[in-house]
């Protein structure tokens, strides 16, 4: 695994798993309509940490009804099923209403992909902070580490949440930047839910 | 396809070589996970232990045993 911090991006050279064919499948679709990030464990996850997971968090940037009916229907396709409503002008409401909605494979509820529109100033950010890693199989966009290890560790605070921000620590502390943690953890001392 | 096959054999026989010579070189520098002194202790230098096996590891045989932990969770319908 290799970091190139200047070009954001990660080399990534690891037999895939059930769960990183699932989210490759997934954001292969999802890029054509709309701009993603993924958030949360499933990046300590990708990245090697030993542990499992029952959904993969996405933001994705805001997009009119029509292009959603068309993702919809594209991920319909591709073999997904929303699992909070089967019409894609219900699907869309929810989001817009600031709640996530879950995509699993067909016939099945996970793992799965819980998607939502970033409400938060500082959430929508991560647009602009994010790396992408390279597999051979495909890439993703992922959050910057900087931005993983603030959230789990000043933000969602659980046992395993601290684990996987330690177990990034743990494999780029060279090249990580301090400074960006300690500002986003200033930030997120004022999130008010 | 003779010279095929005798370029296969060679990539196997050089790649069982490397293999072999990575487990020995795991016995010989071979570290130990230092108990913790409870759970959460436990539990923390493992994470440890196990990123900094990533780190001296190539990323195949690293996942490979993650996998495991991840597919068992997994069950598509055919």
């Amino acid at each position: 695994m290799e970091y190139n911090k200047d070009k954001k991006e990660i080399i990534l050279s690891r037999k895939l798993n059930e769960l990183d064919k699932f989210a490759l499948d997934f954001c292969k679709v999802l890029e054509k309509y709309t701009d993603y990030v993924i958030i949360s464990g499933y990046i300590s996850i990708l990245l090697g940490r030993s542990r499992a997971t029952e959904d993969i968090d996405v933001f994705i940037k805001e997009l009119s009804y029509n292009n959603f009916e068309e993702l919809y229907k594209s991920l319909n396709e591709a073999g997904f099923w929303c699992i909070n409503a089967e019409k894609p002008e219900e699907v869309f409401s929810y989001l817009k209403e600031g709640t996530s909605i879950r995509f699993s494979r067909k016939k099945t509820f996970v793992p799965n992909f819980e998607v939502k529109f970033p409400k938060r100033e500082i959430d929508k950010e991560t647009f602009q902070d994010f790396v992408i890693v390279k597999m051979k199989e495909g890439a993703l966009k992922i959050s910057s580490l900087e931005r993983q290890i603030a959230f789990k560790r000043y933000y969602l605070k659980a046992e395993k949440d601290r684990e996987d921000a330690l177990h990034i620590e743990e494999l780029f502390k060279d090249k990580l930047d301090y400074g960006k943690i300690n500002k986003l953890k200033e930030l997120i001392k004022n999130i008010k839910d | 396809m003779q010279e095929k096959n005798i370029q296969e054999i060679e990539k196997r026989e050089f790649l069982k070589s490397q293999k072999s010579k990575i487990s020995d070189d795991c016995q010989k520098s071979r570290r130990f996970l230092k108990p913790g002194k409870n759970n959460k202790e436990d539990r923390i230098n493992f994470v440890k232990f196990w990123a900094n096996y990533i780190k001296t590891h190539s990323d195949e045989e690293w996942s490979e045993q993650q996998n495991i932990i991840v597919n068992s969770q997994i069950h598509w319908e055919e």
